[in-house]
This record gives C-alpha cells, structure tokens and sequence, in this order.
C-alpha cells in the first residue's frame, strides 16, 4: 500500500474522483512542456531568493511547489506573470520560456503575457463590482465584446468555475456578498475567463474552511483537462492529492522535482523525505 | 487542586467605568454644544417672524381744548398736544399727569403738522401765517433720577410769516433752507424759498414763485429730499413736479392713484418720501412711488395690502418702511411695505367713541397715541421687526424707487429713510458662486495630485509631497486671502490674457512634456520611473511664463490692446478686479490640503491584493486605476470632495480680502460676490444688537450651518452607500 493510500485525510474525501490515475506512472520526459525555467536566479536586493532553478512545468497537468515557509516557491510562482515586477529592487536572471517565448524580455507586453498566465492569490480578491462584472473584468480589458457574447462567457466561465449553479441568480449582486469559498471560485472564473495558457495557484485554499477546500480541489481536477496548472500550497496532503508533479523548494533551492507519487513516497533526496515525514517545515 | 477564576480588581474596574463615563461625557457634549449653537442661531432669529402686538396701556382725560396735533418724544416717554386755542401742552405718556404748557398764539391754530423730513419741528398756521416750533426735551439727573424736561424752543421767530395762500401747505427743510408750499383758491402753488434759513434768526429774504396750475389739487406734498413736489387732488389725480429750479418746475409725472370712479380715502407719504401710500374705498392700501425707465420718470404702484375694512387713517412710521392704518371700525393693523406683511390687527377699545380726532405713532413705533373726544389712549405697540419676511428674504422685491422688483442686499446707509434690503439670495449665491469656482479649481489639482501621488509617484518622492502639501493646510487663511486681495487681484489684472492664456497652455505643455519623453531613452525614463513629477516642475514653471510673457502679444493681436474693453463690448462681460477668479485660485489653494491629503489616503489604502488582481488578469496600470482603484476608493475620494466643499462654502477670510463683497448675482468669473461668512464678519461688529439687521445676520449664519449641515448629512449618507457598494475587503 502506497502512503497516500493510507493517508486518513485521503481516504475521507470519498468524493474525489480517484480513477483519473493521478501522478501514477507519470514520466516528467512524456509530457509536453508549457513553461520551461532556465537556471532562473531571483534577488531582493542584495539577498537571493532563488538559486539557480531550472525546471520544466508539463502541459495540462498540476505541478505542485512545495517546501517550508520562505523557501521561495511563491516568488518562483510569481516569476512565471511577473508579478514580481511589481516589487522595488527584484533583479532577475535566467529564462523562463513560456511556449517557446521568454518572458523575461524587456520589451514583452505584460499586460497581455498576463492574459496567458492567469494567477489566483491566496486571500479571494473579488473586485467590488457585481458577480458578472468580476468575471468580465478580464474580458472587458481588450476587445469590445458583444452583450451576448459576453453573457455566454461568462456563464461559461462560471460553469467551468464549479460555481454557476450558485450565483446564477444573483449575477447583479455585488460579489462581497458571497461567501469565502465561493469567492475563491468566482476569482478562479475571472482568471479562466480571459482563456489563458497557464493557471497560477498561490495557495489557493489556505484561506478557506474545508469543504470550500474540497471544492476548490475538485475543481482543480477538471480545470486541468484544459489549462497547465501551477499550484503552491503549503498543505503537503493536498499537494498529494491534486497534483501531478511536485517540486520541493528549500532555502531558495529546488531540491527535488518529480512525478507526486515518487516525490511523496520514494524521494531522491534525504531533504526531501525529511520534509514531507515532518521533521522540519 | 481548583483555579478560580478571580474577580475584576476594583482599580481596574474603577478605570474602566471612569473612561466609558469620560468618552459618554465627550460625546454628549459635542452634541449638546452644536445643538445649542444650532437652538442659539434659532432663538435669535426667531422674533424676525413673530407676529406684533398692540396692547391698551393707558387713557387720560384731555384736558385744554380739542388738540389739532398730538405727537409722542423720541423716548415714548412724553405726550404733546397742540390744541386749537395756541396751547402746548407736555404730559406724561402713561399717567396723563401734565408736565408743562405753554401757549404759542394767541390767534386759534388752523393746522399744524410736523416739518419734514424728520426732527421735532413743527409748523403751525393761524389765520396770521406760518411759523415754526421746536419740541426740546432736556435730560437732566437731579439728585441721580433721570428727569426729562420739555419745553417749547423757537427755532426762527415768533413773529408769523405771512402766506399768500389758504389751501394745503406743505414745509421741507434742510440744514440752511426751508421752503414751503401753499396751494391758493385761486388754483396757484406758492413756493417760497429761505435759503439762509438759520436758527435763531427770523426767516428773511425769502423769494416767492407763484405758478399757474392747470387744474385744482386739494394738497401739496414735498417728496424725497426736496426735489419731487406732489399735487394731489381729492379724486386721486396727481401730478409731481420737479422743483430743483423753483422758477421752472416740469413736470415730471401726471396720472391716477385711484381708478376713476374711486375715492381716496387717505394718503400719508412714508418715511423719507420717496412713496406715497393711498388708502382707497375698496379697503386697500397702495404704495406709490416715482420710478425712471428708459421712458423717463413715473409713478408705479408697487404693491398692495388688503384691509379688513374702509379705512380712516393712515400713519407711516418715522423710521421704518412701516406704517399703521386705522379703519373705520377702529381696528389698528400694522403693515411694512418691504416685508409687504401686515404684522397685527388689533381692535381698539375706545368706549366706543366712533371717531379719531388726532392720532400719532412714537418715532419709535412703539407707542400710539389717539385724541378721541375728551380723552387720551395710549397703546403699546411691539412690532420689534415688521420689515421682514420669508418672501423679502427669498424673493424679488419692488424697492422704492427701483424700475422693477430686484433681489438685493443693501443693510445699511447713512440716510435714517434708507429702505433696507435684507435678500439672502444674493449671498446665498455668492456663498455658492465662491464655493464652485473654488471646486472648479481645487478639485482637479487636489483629485489628480491624489491619484498621482497615491499610485504612480516613487515613494521616496510621497514621502515629501504628500506632507508638503498637508503642511499647506495650515497656512492662515488670511495670509492666503491678503495675498489674493493685493498680490493676485493686481497681477491677474494686469496680465489677464496671459493668465487665462496659461490656463490654456499649462496643460498643453504637460501633455506635449509627457509625449516627447516617450522618446528619451529607455534607461533614463526607467531610472526616472515616479519621479515624473519632479521632472515636470520646471517644465510647468517655463510654461507659466510664456503664458503671462504672450498675454501683452496676444492682447494686442486679438483685443486691440485691451481685453477688458473688448470683453465689455463684446461679451458684455465686467470685470472686476476682487472677482471669482482670483477667489476660486486663493480659496482653490485653501481647500487643495484637504482634499488632496482625504482623497490620497483613500487611494493609497485601496487593498493591494485588488490592484494584484486586477494586474494580474492582464490590465495595465491605468486599467487598474479607472476601473479598480477609483472605483474602491471612491467613497473616500466623495468624502474629501464633500468636506473640502463644506470648507469653501464656510471659509471667511479669503472671500472677505479678495472678493469685492459687491452683493451681485452674476456667474460672470470675473465679477465678485459677498458670502454669508463674509457678510456676517463685515456687519455683524457694527449692527445694534437686537435689531432686525442683527437678526437677519443670525439668520444668515443660520442658513449656512444648514447649507453646511445638508452638505454634509448627505455627503455622509451617499458615503455610507458607496462604502457598503464599493467599500474595500
């Protein structure tokens, strides 16, 4: 028996689908890469805070970014929309080449390198404006998009968000009023409406009670049919149970990357298993 | 072994009621104190609409023979009555008890009647002729009590001035001249003119002008300061003269003061002259008075009031606009023609003796006194404030002399027959014009250096600016008004066209600055990155001067040299030099601070992980402020909008120094206004407490607190709205 089987966390979310063979039998050299990192370093000023990374994320498929608090997995996560523009003093070296195209290019437009990463924060940030103004932010920002088209956009972003059955009647009402869970989906509807490439998690559920968990989780099964999936957490059981790959960040290292079943049960390195068995973290 | 829990110490519990009590206390008062201010503003304003009354207060027996003339001391102390056998005599208002008599001719007195304008002279005519006493009342305190002495004075002679004529006489005088009219049987006016007419000397070298009249009149009436004579004729036909020459009177005006067909009932001109006011036999009192249009000179009839039955006197007030009128059924009702109200009417009890013989209202309108029979009535009259009302204080008025009703604020003139004109519109509307350029102005700048500072501008430079500017806020206003009224007015003056040209070009500069830096090189604009500001300054600074050094260039290209003159011939434009330009740029700087400094907080604190989001879908910078930042901030940005309004609408001293204080309604920018602050900071030092400009100020202050109050209830209440609505995580 494999140690997720036994996992008691595991075991209770009887409704998760478990015949989709996730992260069993998965070859990293099989699958098709959508982002490929290249000896990536990062600073805060003088301080480095990531070393060195070099690391392919597959296509359609959920990669988890795990390691201890400050080890450097978000600022990784941030690295692929740079959203670390946003911060004084970051200086970056390497590549990260996002279908062939590296996006750390002066000249790139981020606005709409940011259109093919959609990225979904910790805390749910609703903008606060109606539930269908949420989702067609992102819609908005471009084209002029017919009404019924829109209608349908968002409907189906909100269908394909898990969360269209609830908010269908209230699609005027401001989205403040939703709860935390429902939040999280209607932000992930936003990110997914705009159609992108990539979908960047950054602890996505930490925020959340945990059926709102499960759900979210659940809908990271299906959304993965479609979009490559990059999730940070800092739950090492829901890394087990969502995603396909896991790599493992400490102290701005990338210690180990992997298919998630050989991460969590046969890792290649001590400091690995150290982690996941709890010793530190 | 148990831990109970331990109970509150008594030191702590002690504090803890202390501070509830302390901050409950804090609290109350704030309250209890603007709601005194509020119930203060209330109280004062109050008797302005209380309605008057009239009270019985004393009735004496008249003792001498039937008075010709009964008048009343400036003090309404004394009783004077002049009967017709040559008698004055001086008693006590109250009692009745005589004080003084003294006899002034020996011949009976046909007609007597006060000189006009004003003072305590009186003209009296024997079958001898005219001539003149003096009222004097001495004040004097034996052993500390106040004693009033009257006497009779003899201002010219006593010796009677012969008169050509025997109908109606008429006397105005001033400090040197004295001049009288006399209408004759044989359908002629008399002036005679005394032009060294000096007290204690006899009235001598008089010269007569004798004029034909073409119809006969009934009475002669000297108007306003001597230069309108009025000749009326009992079926209401009048004709007023111009007798600036004596020797050639024109004829100004010819016309009816009752419909043909109609009696004239009464007729008593109001204080100062400048109005006639007709009683009709339709119960009906009109206000006449001579007007100039373009048509040249006429008698308009201003307005109205309507009487509860035919009257039977008329009494004008000897220092309001005000007047009593006394019917046939001897009900007394007190009207103001301004305030166009009737503030009482009460019924006078008489013993039902049916018939006034002589009747005479205090200079101070607050003692009337009736000769009816055998007997003296005395009533006291509180009538503190007829000359106003809601419809005078909102709503055109028909002035004397004025060609149509205005609105106006005039509260003040050194002329005692002077008409107040207590209008708030106008302040209303100057409060309001200040308050929207000073919007006009400080709104954009303060919004825009917001925005700017709270989102785009590098940190290290927020962190000069933003206090800087707050700092700003604690500049005394008066500086800022005293700067506008003696700095700013003269330079906008002098270089008008380059200043409204600068409005122009400074923006225009901006923009063409922020187009060509898009072509410096891209280390420079990315080291530069939020120091645009500081970049744009001297930018701005050379822009500012090309503006003022075109102005004469331009002035001389488009306005032949003079834009004022031009502005006036062609736009029909004013301009003042105190005037809303320079209010809006002075009061604009006073409010900039406080708008700026709310509104940067409300940017500045919009959550992070919004403006993350928003990025993060793909919008740039600006896509985020448009449709996230503003719209989160925006109950805050409403609120420093709101406060800074409330600010412009209440600030004193800048409107005070730099607008003029011309009460004129015109959005014209470059007119001036006078504001309620400022009004009430010009007049309030030199209005008599109590009286009704006193009440009108209050009345003024109690408008802007509720202005400010609506302001900011409202403000507060879309506030609350927003923040539910738009209100950040």
């Amino acid at each position: 028996m494999s140690e997720r089987d036994t996992d008691p966390a595991r075991r209770s979310f009887v409704t998760m689908p478990a015949d989709d063979g996730t992260g069993v039998g998965l070859k990293l050299a099989d699958e098709e890469v959508s982002v490929e990192v290249d000896n990536l370093s990062l600073y805060y000023g003088e301080s480095q805070a990531l070393k060195a990374i070099s690391l392919v994320i597959p296509q359609k498929r959920v990669t988890a970014f795990i390691g201890p608090s400050g080890c450097g997995k978000s600022t990784l996560l941030r690295c692929f929309n740079r959203m670390n523009d946003l911060i004084d003093g970051v200086h970056i070296t390497g590549r990260i080449l996002l279908e062939g195209i590296n996006i750390n290019d002066r000249d790139l437009d981020v606005a709409q390198l940011r259109r093919r990463v959609g990225m979904v924060f910790q805390r749910p940030n609703p903008f606060p404006k109606s539930v269908y103004e949420n989702v067609a932010y992102g819609l908005r920002l471009g084209d002029n998009i017919p009404r019924t088209e829109m209608d349908d956009r968002v409907e189906w972003a909100l269908k394909s968000a898990a969360l269209w059955e609830e908010v269908k009647d209230r699609l005027k009402e401001t989205a403040l009023g939703l709860s935390g869970g429902q939040q999280q989906r209607l932000v992930i509807a936003r990110a997914i409406a705009v159609q992108p490439h990539v979908l960047l998690l950054d602890e996505p559920a930490s925020a959340l009670d945990p059926i709102s968990t499960l759900k979210i989780e659940e809908l990271i099964h299906q959304l993965k049919a479609d979009y490559t999936i990059v999730i940070v957490t800092h739950n090492m059981q829901q890394a087990a149970r969502v995603s396909d790959y896991t790599a493992f960040l400490y102290l701005g290292e990338l210690v180990e990357f992997d298919a998630t079943d050989t991460v969590f049960t046969n890792p290649a390195q001590k400091r690995t298993e150290d982690y996941i068995t709890g010793r530190y973290g | 072994m148990k831990h109970a829990i331990g109970r509150l110490s008594p030191r702590r519990r002690g504090v803890n009621v202390v501070t509830t009590q302390v901050v409950r206390f804090g609290g109350a008062a704030v309250i209890a104190a603007i709601a005194l201010i509020f119930f203060y503003l209330v109280w004062v304003v109050a008797p302005l609409f209380w309605p008057a009354d009239v009270e019985p207060l004393a009735h004496h027996d008249r003792s001498g023979a039937a008075p010709v003339l009964v008048d009343i001391d400036d003090n309404s102390e004394i009783g004077l009555a002049l009967s017709e056998t040559g008698v004055v005599r001086f008693f006590d208002l109250e009692t009745g008890a005589a004080i003084t008599s003294e006899a002034i001719s020996n011949t009976p007195i046909l007609d007597a009647q006060r000189v006009f304008p004003g003072g305590n002279r009186y003209v009296v005519r024997t079958a001898a002729g005219l001539f003149f006493f003096d009222a004097a009342y001495a004040v004097s305190f034996p052993a500390g009590q106040r004693t009033v002495t009257p006497r009779v004075d003899w201002p010219f002679e006593r010796e009677p001035l012969a008169l050509t004529g025997t109908g109606s006489f008429d006397v105005h005088r001033t400090d040197s001249t004295v001049t009288i009219a006399t209408l004759s049987a044989a359908e002629q006016l008399t002036l005679m003119s005394f032009t060294d007419a000096e007290p204690g000397y006899p009235l001598e070298f008089g010269r007569t002008y004798i004029h034909q009249l073409e119809t006969a009149f009934d009475r002669v009436l000297f108007g306003a300061r001597g230069q309108w004579l009025y000749l009326i004729a009992d079926d209401g036909v009048i004709e007023v003269w111009d007798i600036r020459v004596p020797s050639a009177p024109q004829t100004a005006f010819r016309g009816r003061l009752v419909p043909e067909g109609h009696a004239m009932l009464a007729l008593e001109p109001l204080v100062g002259r400048l109005s006639l006011l007709v009683a009709d036999d339709e119960q009906r009192v009109t206000q006449w008075f001579m007007v100039r249009d373009e048509f040249g000179y006429r008698m308009v009839a201003a307005r109205d009031f309507e009487l509860d039955a035919a009257p039977l006197m008329l009494l004008a007030e000897a220092r309001r606009k005000g007047f009593a009128v006394l019917d046939q059924d001897l009900t007394l009702e007190l009207a103001h023609t301004t305030a166009h109200r009737i503030t009482a009417r009460a019924q006078l009890d008489t013993d039902g003796t049916p018939s006034v013989d002589v009747a005479a209202l205090s200079p101070r309108a607050d003692r009337l006194l009736l000769a009816t029979g055998d007997t003296m009535w005395v009533y006291a009259i509180d009538n503190p404030h007829p000359d106003v009302s809601a419809a005078a204080l909102w709503t055109k008025v028909w002035y004397e002399g004025y060609t149509e009703p205005v609105l106006s604020w005039q509260s003040s003139a050194a002329d005692n027959a002077f008409e107040p004109k207590f209008s708030l519109t106008p302040l209303a509307f100057g409060t309001l014009k200040a308050a929207f350029y000073a919007m006009l102005f400080a709104m954009p700048v303060a919004i825009m250096g917001a925005i700017y500072t709270a989102y785009f501008m590098a940190p290290a430079m927020r962190r000069w600016v933003k206090p800087g500017i707050e700092v700003m806020a604690a500049l005394p206003t008066v500086i800022l008004g005293f700067l506008a009224g003696l700095w700013l007015a003269p330079l906008l003056e002098a270089n008008l066209v380059g200043a409204m040209f600068t409005l122009a070009t400074l923006p225009a500069a901006f923009m063409l600055f922020a187009w060509l830096w898009r072509f410096a090189p891209a280390t420079i604009r990315r080291a530069c990155d939020g120091w645009y500001g500081a970049i744009a300054v001297p930018v701005l600074a050379i822009s500012i001067w090309l503006g003022f050094a075109a102005g004469p260039v331009l002035e001389r290209l488009l306005f032949d040299g003079d834009a004022k003159a031009w502005m006036l011939a062609e736009l029909e434009l004013e301009f003042d030099q105190r005037n809303s330009l320079v209010v809006g740029i002075a009061m604009g700087l006073a409010v900039i601070p406080t708008i700026f400094s709310i509104a940067e907080e409300a940017i500045y604190g919009v959550p992070r992980h919004l403006i993350n989001g928003s990025l993060a879908l793909g919008a740039t910078w600006w896509q985020t402020l448009v449709r996230v930042v503003l719209l989160t901030a925006s109950p805050g940005i409403f609120s420093a909008v709101m406060i800074g309004m409330g600010r412009a609408v209440g600030e004193t001293m800048i409107v005070l120094m730099a607008t003029g204080n011309t009460a004129v309604m015109d959005l014209n920018i470059f007119q001036g206004m006078r504001t309620f602050s400022a009004n009430i900071a010009v007049e309030l030092p030199e209005s008599e407490v109590g009286s009704t400009h006193y009440r009108v100020l209050f009345l003024a202050a109690l408008v802007l607190f509720a202005i400010t109050f609506v302001f900011n209830t409202v403000a507060e209440l879309v506030r609350q709205r927003l923040r539910t609505r738009y209100g950040s995580l």
